[in-house]
């Protein structure tokens, strides 16, 4: 439970907030290369921390994201033209390069030096394996690139979700595993299953116990169930500063993933999953079922899928009855949804009842405010984004012997780093 | 006129509000009780300004409960219902009709966390072919149903007309049902010697009104002329929103209610009952709509599901998107308004007033008395339970709701009160005809010998 002022500073995240300044100071995955395939290609419109911009790939084929209004009269620069490595405002032909300088101003008697007075807000990006990355925090130089192995092999997968509600609803979904076994999986039963696969154990035990540690980028738990009678079923995820984390989706060590959860504005999210293989059966099945639209130009017509909220995520009633399905609802993403949707769009945190198996979500909130709030107070270097190399991490399922220490007997897999940096 | 504060006084009903402190002191009907089958798929509801969820268990025991889960928030609407409750999707929490949490799946089973956690469960009962709920401070003791007529007669007395959301503030719905001169106005026919379904028709347009201070609110009675004796429409306003207009000829009573979903939408349901005889008509609504605009008939049907929102099967199709309906030959030729069924004439021009009507700007006239004085009581009683506590009229006396309205000709010198109290306070079931005008023997006999009208 938190305070309602807590509340708020956690979630809200636009210009001049207490967690928008800290979020600020990291790298975040904006769009993908292909949204600007080629260019001069025609701009997108991008929400991005509360902040409405626009994104072109000039003539050089740099990446720029610029504030959606021109600063002469606030025309968007959406209508804009793209061209000769600049965008340029089609009201009065204002232009500007991805630096936001404005290199022409046709408008203005040619005498005149007023266009070496203005600026665009212009934000750096770095474009990394299909991931254009921004950063819109204060530094004149910025950091580097969070080391995520998911994004650092040329071959990998991307998957991107429009989300509607606030991202740390989305956090907190995904660090709260132990509903994997209910939300999920309630309608199998471990006659169903292999026996000795992680599926029959956690079949067989909905209820799991917690253990929480700390790292240099955030937080860790191992949750564990009985599996023999020498051994504990554990199931390892990470949350990364500021919106990552990793879920147990794959066996522990064997591939590198990670999700990102990437504030729109305080109520809307788009998720991000990029992984180095796409042939992990959970990944896929994560995936079973969404029926994308095809992206439109609108602020939030990026990534949406049919299913939502407006046709009830395509419940099935009949299915839930029957146990064909647990939820009705088809779709492992699409069943998060409805729960995180279904909390409103801010999620109150006042009225929630937290138990022992929420512990993970209590400690990740704990040390997020408190890194927010050191960053405000005494500008303490928010955690990571001057080690990115603290990044290298993995998760996923093992089954460990009962007296094994969880961190120190699975360290090797945790940390397996195979990308060239 | 009223104050601006006297307006939001009236209008609001969310918690903390008086009058919302008022309304929870009542039961309140919120859907037909066929809606929710046993272990069936839980209906999203919002009563005062409160989101909550309708559903039945595997008993059949009806339960308003919270919308959310008291553990990480999720709506229970996504729930599954089995097995003596109703369990949230994504933890498994589990929880009867009473609010208690049966099992918490994904706790170690040691943990005794199940018994510190409740979920709000307002007290809910079957009574008239609708599920009812109790929103008030005495959850555990609360007070008995209002006896209405149509909750104690057989099932095949009764009828439920229709129901539908109209978008705007519950008050000028109830208005609109105490406004006895708008009836030979907003929905006439245009020429007397037409066919009755284009309108209805009278040569007075207004009336005389008597009104009557009642326990349970008031009752009015609007005297007109005709033919050298008294009509007289006799209608009542009951606490807290219900309006009885007159019952027809044939002795079957209506009855409106109008359930505040919150401060800026209502649901409507119109419902009759005859107290003796049974009905041809059906427990579900009438949805067909008739072709000939100005018919007396169903408001006709509603959008399909509207999911994600609340009574997401209660939203017409005839609504301001579509001008409702408003046909402007039929306007010109026959019918004062061209909008077809009565209901949508009244529906349009509640919602034309804005979501929340400006009282301080409109002119009352004297025709408004019953508007002006049922007004007056709803102020008095929510500011009196707000002071002292004074118990809000008729929330603990269930007797005063066993009434029923009539028209009729009376004499010209017979009191009207006298004459009519008998059947008004269901003393007898004879319908009052002094006259002779057919109507004692149409109500015995269902109605045969007479037409509509």
């Amino acid at each position: 439970m938190l305070s309602q002022a807590d509340n708020d500073l956690l979630c809200r995240i636009g210009p001049g907030t207490l967690m928008g300044n800290f979020f600020r100071e990291y790298w975040l995955p904006a769009l993908q290369s292909y949204e600007v395939p080629e260019p001069d290609c025609p701009p997108v419109r991008i929400k991005l921390l509360g902040e409405e911009l626009i994104a072109f790939r000039d003539t050089t084929g740099a990446v720029g994201l610029v504030d959606n209004y021109c600063p002469h009269r606030r025309a968007s620069l959406f209508f804009g033209r793209n061209e000769e490595c600049g965008i340029r405002c089609v009201y009065h032909g204002w232009k500007f390069d991805v630096n936001g300088d404005c290199v022409d101003m046709p408008s203005e008697p040619a005498e005149s030096n007023f266009r070496d007075k203005v600026k665009i807000k212009a934000y750096p990006t770095h474009e990394r394996n299909g991931v254009i990355w921004a950063y819109m925090g204060p530094r004149a130089v910025p950091p580097a690139l969070p080391e995520l192995e998911g994004n650092m092999h040329e071959s990998h997968f991307i998957t991107v979700l429009f989300r509607n509600n606030n991202w740390m609803q989305g956090i907190e979904g995904e660090i709260d595993t132990i509903h994997a076994s209910i939300l999920h999986g309630g309608h199998l039963r471990p006659d169903q299953l292999q026996p000795g696969s992680f599926a029959y154990y956690q079949s067989k035990n909905k209820a799991g116990r917690f253990k929480v540690r700390e790292t240099s980028v955030g937080t860790s738990y191992g949750m564990y169930r009985v599996a023999e009678e020498d051994s504990y079923y554990w199931r390892i995820g990470h949350y990364l500063f500021p919106c990552f984390a990793m879920p147990p989706v794959p066996t522990l060590g064997r591939e590198a993933r990670f999700l990102a959860y990437v504030p729109m504005d305080d109520e809307h999210t788009l998720e991000w999953s990029i992984g180095v293989r796409e042939d992990d059966g959970l990944a896929v099945a994560a995936r079973q079922g969404r029926e994308y639209h095809n992206n439109g130009t609108g602020w939030y017509d990026r990534y949406v899928i049919e299913q939502c909220w407006d046709n009830d995520f395509e419940i099935d009633r009949e299915a839930q009855r029957t146990m064909k399905s647990w939820s009705g609802i088809t779709g492992i993403r699409q069943q998060d949804m409805a729960m995180t949707e279904g909390m409103g769009t801010i999620l109150d945190r006042t009225s929630e009842h937290l138990g022992t198996t929420d512990q993970m979500i209590i400690r990740t909130r704990r040390k997020l405010l408190a890194a927010a709030r050191a960053l405000a107070e005494d500008g303490t270097p928010p955690p990571g984004v001057e080690n990115p190399q603290d990044y290298h991490l993995r998760s996923g399922q093992v089954i460990l012997n009962r007296d094994a220490d969880w961190w120190d007997e699975t360290r090797h897999l945790i940390e397996r780093f195979e990308a060239r940096v | 006129m009223l104050t601006r504060e006297e307006n939001e006084l009236l209008c609001r009903v969310g918690p903390g509000t008086p009058m919302g402190e008022l309304m929870r002191e009542y039961w309140m009907p919120v859907t037909y009780d066929w809606e929710l089958e046993p272990d069936g798929q839980p209906q999203r509801v919002r009563v005062l300004g409160e989101d909550l969820l309708a559903w039945r268990d595997t008993e059949g025991r009806p339960a308003f409960t919270q919308e959310r889960c008291p553990h990480r928030g999720a709506g229970f609407f996504f729930g599954r219902n089995e097995k003596g409750g109703l369990r949230c999707a994504y933890h498994g929490w589990k929880f009867d009709v009473n609010g208690n949490c049966l099992e918490m799946p994904n706790e170690p089973p040691t943990s005794n966390f199940r018994h510190k956690v409740k979920i709000t469960a307002y007290p809910a009962v079957d009574f008239g072919g609708m599920v009812w709920v109790y929103m008030g401070p005495q959850q555990d003791n609360p007070p008995p149903v209002p006896q209405f007529e149509w909750g104690l007669v057989p099932e095949e007395q009764r009828g439920h007309g229709h129901r539908f959301i109209y978008e705007c503030n519950w008050m000028q719905a109830l208005e609109g049902e105490l406004d006895s001169t708008h009836i030979y106005n907003l929905h006439s026919r245009l020429n007397k010697d037409d066919s009755p379904k284009y309108g209805l028709y009278h040569p007075g347009k207004t009336a005389n009104f008597h009104i009557v201070n009642k326990d349970y609110g008031l009752m009015y009675g609007a005297e007109r002329d005709e033919d050298g004796n008294k009509y007289w429409r006799v209608a009542h306003f009951l606490f807290p929103f219900y309006g009885m207009f007159p019952a027809i000829f044939n002795g079957i009573v209506p009855m409106s209610i109008f359930l505040p979903i919150d401060d800026d939408n209502t649901m409507h349901f119109g419902l009759h009952w005859h107290p003796t005889l049974p009905l041809q008509g059906s427990r579900r609504p009438d949805f067909s709509l008739s072709q000939e605009t100005g018919v007396m008939g169903a408001p006709g049907p509603m959008k399909p599901e509207q999911k994600g929102k609340f009574f997401a099967n209660w939203w017409p199709q005839i609504s301001p998107e579509t001008d409702f309906h408003m046909d402007l030959e039929a306007k010109k030729t026959r019918n004062f308004t061209g909008i077809p069924s009565i209901r949508q004439q009244d529906a349009a021009i509640e919602w034309s007033m804005g979501r929340i009507m400006d009282r301080t700007r409109e002119h009352l006239g004297t025709a408004d008395a019953a508007i002006i004085r049922s007004r007056r009581k709803l102020i008095a009683a929510a500011r009196a339970f707000a002071e002292d506590g004074t118990p809000p009229p008729g929330s603990a006396n269930p007797e005063w709701y066993t009434v029923r309205s009539c028209e009729t000709l009376l004499p010209p010198d017979d009191d009207w009160q006298k004459a009519l109290a008998p059947w008004l306070f269901a003393g007898t079931t004879d319908y009052p005809d002094p006259c002779n005008t057919g109507r004692a023997e149409a109500a015995r006999s269902g109605g045969k010998g007479l037409g509509t009208s």
